[in-house]
């Protein structure tokens, strides 16, 4: 059952847990940059220049990149009409295909742009229009996440691809349909009732299917949720004090670092279409990813017991679980702060210290973040 | 001439029934497999069995050859055949051992048209001995009681000395006394004790010589029970079952009632009257069990059935239901996309010696339930009580009043839920109840009339582990997160004496376009455009027997212009991604009154009528049993 309603529609509350939704101020009224998602034309042709005169660090980052099944240009699509993500039920049909596919269509468009070779472009725009052939139903319990998690990456995907003179406007079209009829409307309602990655999966992807569909609708009620959006994927409402505490610090590590993963994703498609997401409310984001890098580097850090927005996730500590696990996704904040940006490095400290850890940053885990942040988001040679 | 060889088991109309007859017998009865006999109603493959007080077990069942027993017929129907019961007092409890396959092939027992056909649970006792004083004393075997003796059995361990069963004089139930010193003093009173494995029972039936009239003890736990699960497509119509030994039914335990369904799908109760049935009259439940350890992970009531084609769907209509001990319907599951429409609830638990919690219908994982036009009164407990989970349920036109505790009490859902054209005459200051809502979130409260009640809602206390919601008209869990308070709507109900200022503030529920009378106060957080009226409603509302009736001065109540109560006005809810919405998924806009008026105009009263009987008439009519 398909419901695409017109902002307008909502219904108006005072605050927190019921949907409102005015129409939000435009973030961005002029024309989308294209490809504009996590990566720009000049992020492109700068990890293709590095590569290719294989200078430090991308060429280690690279090389772990290269060497995923994921990158091959063998890859073939096993698209399916129905997915379904439901993981309480154990069922989830098909979820695993759409995760693999949308990998390999992510990384093989980028193995094109920063190789060349065209057997790359091939097989990712053999992955894209499988699906936007294909694909009719997306549900289950979690589809909030299957539709945003694996929606990112495809939509990276095409983003890159739609340069490619190989895939046609008439394909390009379909794709952008599949994306705002299957994706995009079991994202439409964010998830106001779940911890902040859920929110947060909503509003990646339906940030980038703006970018990609040219929808500045949908652009900017995702980018109005990272400001003030009334559930737990806000920016204040996940990162939710000076010290950096996350919403769901409480919870455990490998949702803390997925949820700010995703922020830090949204700022960076933001900082490709020119706006500054970044530095609100002084570098908050930041703050979370010295805070989560500081206590999974082993250092304790400061927990308030917190009630979260949606008053259904109270936490008296911080959460140990999965503590020492690293994800991949510091390398894309500590670039920017420290090359872009150039703070000072006690600012950035932990979030280097996991850079460091890490480097070369492998693969994300499974489509939950892009990974490979030495190779993608590098900015500075090494030493 | 003996048919008594036909398998119970096998009932499959074979070889095997001609293997045992005689020659002659045989050859009829090869014959009445192709050829229907005269006096068989048979309409394909279906036939019609009848029973009779003048009937023979060892009968065929033809109109002409009746049985005796509703048990046998039973053992003797196929899907898609019809039991005929004539007049009389049966008593018994039919085991259904199997069901109908289909709704065009179902198992139907029903009542001979215009004739009282009663099953009680109970036998005479004739054999009472007088003791000193006004007691009687009577000494029963064990074997009288078959293998359950309702004397032998406390309620509950929580019931002191109330056991199942009771003792009738002339259809009414006496009253059980702790002590056998108190029987003397209390006319219509009993007591009961075992000695040396008899049962002994003192009694006080005033100046009434008991072996002279009508003397029974409950015996029988059901009237009709399915004697294993997956006993699917019955029709019971027109009985009167009274006199039931019923067992305490648990959420967490067995649910046996008069009526016991045992888990039972697709079933039609309509026209009985149900009487004296010591715990539930209808259970429509299944066996549950208590879910230790359970959390966000592995949430309660995970391990239901997931497939809502193979759950409930039971319609329940049109019943009688008085004297009861603990509730009229219950039922863990099988509410969900059931339909519960005008039966009358009374006199539950009225000698208020029943433990535990009492209600007038009591439903737990009732999802997409329709509960319409029902009344219900005079309840020592709740009126509806529904919850755990009770996403979907749409409770409309139902009349509740006379009830100890709230009229509604809703305990942990997510919902959407919708509450309408509901008339609640509650208890307001006295208990502070009337509508209690403990961790039950998205209800929608439109055109309802509350009068007297007293409004509570919030988070259970101390309860942790997370409450389920499902796929919208789905049993598959969606979430196991924890239940807030908020995300309700009242719109255009009336408040008599007592409003919505009860509730603690609450920026995420709405009211508005509601009308607040005679002392009554809206919500601080809401109630904008509602209004407040000081003035004599007059409210009052007249029981008979069978009816109830509203007065009303209609003229004090303004009219309000108000959106049209549309499913995007009332809006979506975001959890459980669904509006309010029918059964098949279609959204509903409160658009009719109590009375089935659609509206026309957007200025209309508030409340569940939008025209009011003129002044100094009889009242509205609002249900006739």
């Amino acid at each position: 059952m398909m419901l695409i309603i017109t902002p307008v529609c909502f219904l108006v509350i005072a605050q927190a847990q019921v949907l409102k939704l005015d129409a939000p101020k435009q973030y961005h009224p002029q024309p989308f940059v294209h490809p504009g998602l996590l990566h720009t034309t000049s992020d492109l042709k700068r990890m293709k220049e590095m590569v290719a005169k294989n200078i430090e660090p991308w060429k280690s980052g690279f090389e772990v990149f290269k060497a995923s099944p994921y990158s091959s240009a063998d890859w073939k699509p096993h698209a399916v009409e129905h997915v379904e993500r439901s993981l309480l039920t154990g069922a989830g049909k098909n979820i695993g295909e759409l995760e693999k596919d949308v990998c390999a269509a992510y990384q093989n468009a980028l193995m094109w742009a920063i190789t060349g070779d065209e057997a790359h472009a091939k097989t990712a725009v053999a992955i894209l229009n499988a699906w936007s052939n294909t694909f009719k139903v997306f549900d289950g319990t979690d589809v909030e996440l299957g539709a945003g998690l694996n929606g990112f990456k495809l939509t990276s995907a095409a983003e890159i691809m739609r340069t490619y003179p190989g895939w046609s406007p008439a394909e390009i079209k379909k794709c952008q349909a599949m994306f705002m009829n299957v994706f995009y409307p079991p994202l439409q309602y964010f998830a106001l009732w779940a911890h902040g990655n859920w929110d947060l999966a909503c509003m990646k992807e339906m940030m980038a299917i703006g970018v990609f569909c040219d929808d500045h609708v949908l652009f900017d009620r995702a980018v109005d949720f990272y400001y003030k959006g009334p559930g737990n994927g806000s920016l204040p409402h996940y990162i939710v004090n000076e010290s950096g505490q996350v919403q769901e610090s409480g919870r455990d590590q490998a949702h803390t670092q997925l949820g700010i993963g995703h922020l830090s994703e949204m700022c960076e498609v933001g900082w490709s279409q020119g706006m500054d997401m970044y530095s609100f409310m002084n570098n908050r984001l930041l703050k979370g990813f010295e805070y989560t890098a500081k206590y999974n580097l082993g250092e304790d850090v400061p927990f308030e017991p917190f009630t979260d927005i949606s008053g259904r996730f109270p936490a008296s500590k911080i959460a140990a679980g999965s503590r020492g696990s690293l994800r991949s996704i510091y390398e894309m904040v500590y670039n920017h702060y420290a090359n872009r940006v150039g703070l000072p490095a006690d600012q950035y400290k932990y979030t280097k210290m996991a850079a460091d850890k890490l480097r070369p940053e492998k693969a994300g885990f499974n489509a939950d973040n892009p990974g490979y942040g030495t190779l993608l988001f590098s900015l500075k040679a090494a030493n | 001439m003996d048919l008594g060889l036909l398998n119970r088991k096998n009932k499959s109309k074979n070889i095997q029934i001609m293997i045992k007859t005689q020659p002659a017998l045989k050859f009829l009865l090869f014959l009445s497999l192709l050829f229907p006999l005269p006096g068989f109603a048979a309409d394909g493959d279906n036939k019609t069995i009848y029973v009779a007080k003048t009937g023979n077990d060892a009968n065929n069942g033809s109109i002409k050859a009746p049985l005796l027993t509703i048990s046998k017929a039973e053992n003797l129907a196929h899907p898609g055949d019809r039991i005929v019961v004539h007049k009389g007092i049966y008593r018994e409890t039919v085991v259904l051992n199997s069901g109908g396959t289909a709704l065009n092939s179902r198992i139907t027992f029903v009542a001979a048209p215009g004739e009282e056909v009663v099953i009680k649970g109970s036998e005479q006792v004739r054999s009472w001995v007088k003791e000193k004083g006004r007691t009687w004393c009577a000494e029963i075997n064990e074997s009288f009681f078959k293998g359950f003796n309702p004397f032998a059995r406390l309620v509950s361990k929580d019931s002191s000395f109330i056991h199942l069963g009771e003792v009738y004089l002339q259809n009414k139930p006496l009253k059980e006394q702790k002590d056998v010193n108190q029987v003397e003093a209390t006319q219509g009173s009993w007591f009961t004790t075992q000695d040396n494995g008899k049962t002994i029972i003192i009694a006080n039936f005033g100046n009434i010589d008991p072996n002279t009239q009508l003397t029974e003890i409950n015996v029988r736990p059901a009237a009709f029970t399915a004697q294993k699960q997956e006993v699917n497509y019955i029709v019971l119509d027109g009985f009167k079952i009274s006199q039931i030994a019923s067992p305490m039914a648990f959420v967490n335990g067995e649910q046996t009632g008069a009526i016991t369904l045992n888990g039972g799908t697709y079933w039609l109760i309509q026209n009985c009257t149900l009487s004296d049935c010591k715990s539930v009259a209808i259970s429509i439940g299944q066996t549950g069990h208590a879910y230790p350890g359970a959390g966000p992970g592995k949430p309660e009531y995970s391990d239901l059935s997931k497939d809502i084609t193979t759950v409930g769907h039971e319609i329940v209509k049109h019943n009688h239901i008085f004297r009861c001990g603990q509730a009229g319907i219950f039922g863990l599951l099988h509410g969900t996309f059931s339909e519960i429409t005008n039966n009358l609830i009374e006199d539950i638990n009225s000698n208020d010696s029943y433990p535990g919690e009492i209600a007038g219908i009591h439903l737990v994982v009732a999802i997409d339930v329709l509960i319409d036009h029902n009344l219900i009164r005079s309840v020592n407990g709740y009126g509806l009580f529904m919850g755990p989970l009770f996403q979907g349920a749409h409770i409309s036109r139902n009349i509740i009043t006379g009830t100890k505790a709230s009229c509604l009490y809703f305990y942990n859902s997510h919902g959407p839920a919708l509450i309408d054209n509901n008339i609640l005459a509650g208890t307001g200051k006295q208990t502070g109840e009337g509508v209690s809502m403990m961790s039950a979130e998205a209800n929608v409260f439109a055109q309802n009339l509350f009068y007297n009640c007293g409004f509570i809602n919030e988070k259970v206390p101390g309860r942790s582990f997370a409450t389920s919601n499902y796929l919208a008209h789905t049993l598959i869990i969606k979430q196991t997160i924890p239940v807030l308070p908020f995300d309700d709507r009242w719109y255009n109900n009336v408040f008599i004496k007592d409003g919505l200022n009860q509730l603690t503030p609450n920026a995420d529920c709405l009211a508005d376009y509601n009308v607040y009378l005679d002392g009554a106060s809206g919500s601080s957080w809401g109630d904008k455009l509602s209004k407040s009226i000081t003035g004599n409603t007059g409210f009052k509302l007249i029981n008979t027997a069978k009816s109830i009736s509203l007065i009303f001065n209609g003229k004090t109540i303004p009219k309000i212009t108000s959106p049209v109560l549309s499913p995007e006005f009332i809006g979506f809810f975001t959890l459980s991604k669904q509006y309010i919405e029918y059964p098949d998924g279609k959204t509903i806009a409160v658009n009719k009154d109590f009375t089935g008026v659609t509206a026309s105009k957007t200025a209309k009263p508030a409340g569940p009528f939008y025209q009011y009987p003129a002044e100094g008439s009889k009242g509205q009519l609002l249900f006739t049993y």
